[in-house]
């Protein structure tokens, strides 16, 4: 056997871009990469910084809220995470644009090119984000792989809980609808409105990860009344998130985001498909999914094997000891399939 | 732990001694050896398997060896766990016909004939029956239910529940079963089964199973490389030798094999699928009239066969859990045994093999009282009746009587494929 062959292709490739992405997410401009210059469309000017509009609104000015000129401010590069200000590059995230749209009531002649873009990537890919591209994806990952080379053991969630999780995941998205109609009554005065802005942030986990390794000085910067209730809140995420040391992608199963990308998951380009009479019912695709799927083990009557809580990392297709019983597809090529490994 | 078997009356054990039983076998195993010899082209170490099964020198080897040995029946049984014991396991499952007989005495006609021929050699104590210090029996069937409460008498049996299917429910009771098993075997032969020997026993056995499917690969993409029977009695040997070596034949066997490929393309024989229940040596009788007939046996879905040596355990990290529930699912998830309720994992299994090997015709091998397999052979008739592939059952059992009336009825079967 040869040793320097690498056994699970997918996982390495997916592995070098989980490192990548979560250098250019987090560290990206100290690579000299600036964000403005990463305009695509420069001509467009850029709005007033909306802190700015903040500070004036309380000298009694209209606020405008922030303004979208380019679409690529919303998912993809130029706009980082508000935790990363200064030196992330971009964001793998969708909810906080959801939230601060919906906030300043921005019309949607402005906005139908993000979502457009938004679309376009989400048909394409599906949640690809999620296994490829999420740094708190990347984070349970490590903590993860730190578990594993301890030899510590590995826990699952009970079916049911599961289940819960992934409510809990639909009420959180559902909620942060509300909170963000609610900061976007107009006759309210911001002092008020302040309280709910941006509620997806204000519970986000990663509040507590990425200002204490990218964000100097340590700004949470957040309304009284989120630090009492949303700060719970964020801080039951991200023990939620801490728990995927012993029960892998913990935190992926509440997730908004993933939430939101979960839904073009079933007919995106990106596909896996089965073929029913190859699979031997093994169970090792059960055994090496991160969030433990079984969809992948059950069908045994279609082709396609794409649903919603998959993130698309692939081992299933690594693991796979049947030959040409598991392929990705892409905008109907086969990328990838099963082989059987000597 | 808590015992399985209350044993409240034991019995002092039945034996009986008979004579020639080792030349019987001997002759038994010549006679099939013989038959195979007739194939033009057979692997140069071949004969290193025939030397095996023959079983002499093994069993002298065996007798020498001063742990722990455990017998066991069925693919169930994960041997991952008895070699990180550091004891040997023996596949007991036996298809002798002369120890049928001696069993006959104490146990009524009418049970299968797997079960009298494997308890036949513990009544005449001969064998590797004999050098066995404990049994692993698993449930799948019935008279193998009442083998545990029988042999309970002669030696410690283990008992192995397997669960009626394969849900979620199902396989956390197998699982338990499992590492039941495991404390047993640690306290059996006082060696804890440390998490670093079980890495290192998943990854012998993984390396095994690797290796018989590289003989797979290399046997679907040209049949004619080898004989359905000698390939049989690679997969055999596996139950008796020493694994080690085993591997160090296998691997030299493929390469061997991989030189050989571009003769034997023009080659074109009936291509056969045998199905159904255990053909074990040395009850090649249906494999013997198939080959002799001319019709290659390419592949098979036999638990004696391809499958006992066909599913991998492949544990996700190696920790202690993962591993042993890794084993729970690749000894239960993808066997095809006949015990579980709905065994559609089977008839996948025989299309898939169907068509993976282009087979022209199906076999099936129903053992005289194996009433689950012969149960099952209707539906999978009638599924394969609806893709038009022929399909033909053969009821018999150990005995040689029905030899002439079942190559008839092959010959006509082989001849209908043909045309």
């Amino acid at each position: 056997m040869e040793k320097n062959k690498i056994r699970r292709p997918m996982t390495f490739l997916r592995r070098i871009s989980q490192i990548l992405c979560f250098i250019l997410i987090v560290f990206g401009a100290f690579l000299g990469i600036k964000k403005q210059n990463l305009s695509f469309l420069p001509f467009i000017e850029a709005p007033l910084e909306y802190k700015e509009q903040l500070k004036s609104e309380e000298k009694g000015a209209v606020i405008l809220g922030p303004a979208y000129p380019q679409a690529f401010d919303t998912y993809l590069p130029v706009k980082s995470c508000r935790f990363l200000r200064q030196v992330g590059t971009f964001r793998a995230c969708f909810m906080h644009f959801v939230s601060e749209s919906i906030s300043w009531l921005t019309p949607p002649r402005l906005l139908f090119s993000h979502i457009l873009l938004f679309l376009i990537l989400a048909v394409l890919l599906g949640r690809f984000w999620c296994g490829w591209v999420c740094p708190l994806g990347f984070i349970q990952d490590i903590l993860n792989i730190i578990r594993k080379n301890f030899k510590l053991r590995r826990f699952f969630f009970s079916e049911k809980f599961k289940k819960t999780l992934r409510n809990l995941g639909y009420l959180l998205f559902i909620s942060i609808i509300i909170l963000s109609l609610l900061s976007a009554i107009p006759k309210l005065p911001w002092s008020v409105r302040k309280q709910v802005y941006l509620s997806v942030c204000q519970m986000c986990p990663v509040r507590f990860i990425f200002p204490y390794i990218g964000n100097w000085p340590i700004k949470h910067n957040f309304s009284p009344f989120g630090y009492g209730i949303f700060t719970m809140i964020s801080i039951a995420f991200f023990l939620l998130l801490l728990v995927s040391f012993f029960i892998k992608r913990s935190w992926c199963r509440v997730c908004p985001s993933g939430l939101l990308l979960s839904f073009f998951n079933k007919g995106s380009f990106l596909a896996k498909r089965k073929e029913p009479l190859k699979c031997t019912r093994c169970g090792i695709c059960v055994g090496v999914c991160p969030l433990d799927n079984k969809e992948v083990y059950l069908q045994k009557k279609k082709k396609n094997i794409d649903f919603a809580s998959c993130i698309h990392c692939f081992r299933c297709i690594d693991f796979c000891p049947e030959k040409n019983c598991l392929k990705v597809y892409f905008l109907g090529k086969t990328l990838f399939r099963s082989k059987f490994k000597r | 732990m808590k015992e399985i078997l209350e044993r409240r009356y034991t019995l002092t054990p039945f034996k009986k001694e008979i004579k020639g039983l080792k030349d019987a076998f001997r002759r038994a195993s010549l006679r099939n050896l013989d038959s195979m010899r007739k194939r033009g082209f057979r692997p140069k170490n071949i004969s290193y398997y025939e030397e095996v099964i023959l079983g002499e020198k093994r069993y002298e080897e065996l007798k020498g060896f001063s742990g722990r040995i455990i017998g066991y029946f069925c693919t169930f049984i994960p041997q991952e766990l008895i070699y990180a014991a550091r004891a040997i396991p023996i596949r007991l499952c036996s298809g002798f016909y002369d120890t049928v007989l001696v069993c006959e005495e104490i146990l009524a006609k009418d049970i299968c004939p797997l079960v009298k021929s494997s308890f036949g050699f513990k009544i005449s104590a001969s064998s590797y029956f004999e050098l066995c210090d404990a049994v692993i029996l698993p449930t799948p069937c019935d008279p193998k239910k009442k083998l545990i409460e029988i042999l309970s008498d002669y030696l410690p049996v283990w008992v192995l529940k397997i669960p009626q299917d394969k849900t979620s429910s199902s396989k956390e009771i197998w699982l338990e079963e499992i590492k039941s098993l495991k404390e047993r075997i640690e306290d059996f032969t006082k060696t804890k089964l440390t998490r670093q020997r079980l890495e290192e026993t998943i990854k012998l056995i993984h390396k095994r199973q690797t290796l018989f499917r590289q003989l797979y690969e290399i046997r679907r993409a040209n049949p004619y490389l080898m004989g359905g029977r000698d390939f049989l009695l690679v997969i055999q040997t596996s139950f008796y030798d020493d694994i080690e070596r085993w591997i160090d034949k296998t691997e030299e066997l493929c390469k061997q094999l991989s030189k050989e490929k571009t003769h034997f393309k023009t080659d074109e024989k009936i291509k056969i699928l045998v199905t159904g229940s255990p053909i074990i040596w040395p009850n090649f009788k249906l494999l013997n009239i198939i080959e002799d007939l001319g019709a290659e046996i390419v592949c098979d879905d036999l638990c004696s066969g391809t499958q006992s040596l066909y599913n991998l355990v492949e544990p996700d990290e190696p920790t202690t859990d993962v591993m042993l529930g890794a084993i729970a699912d690749g000894y239960l998830l993808s066997s095809v045994c006949p015990c579980f309720i709905e065994n559609n994992d089977r008839i996948d299994r025989v299309l898939n093999l169907i068509e993976e090997f282009r087979v022209g015709g199906v076999i099936y091998h129903s053992l005289r009282l194996c009433q689950l397999y012969e149960i099952e052979s209707h539906r999978l008739r009638l599924i394969l009746k609806e893709k038009k592939i022929p399909m033909l059952t053969i009821h018999t059992d150990y005995s040689q009587e029905d030899t002439e009336q079942i190559k008839t009825r092959v010959e006509a079967f082989l001849e209908m494929l043909k045309r």
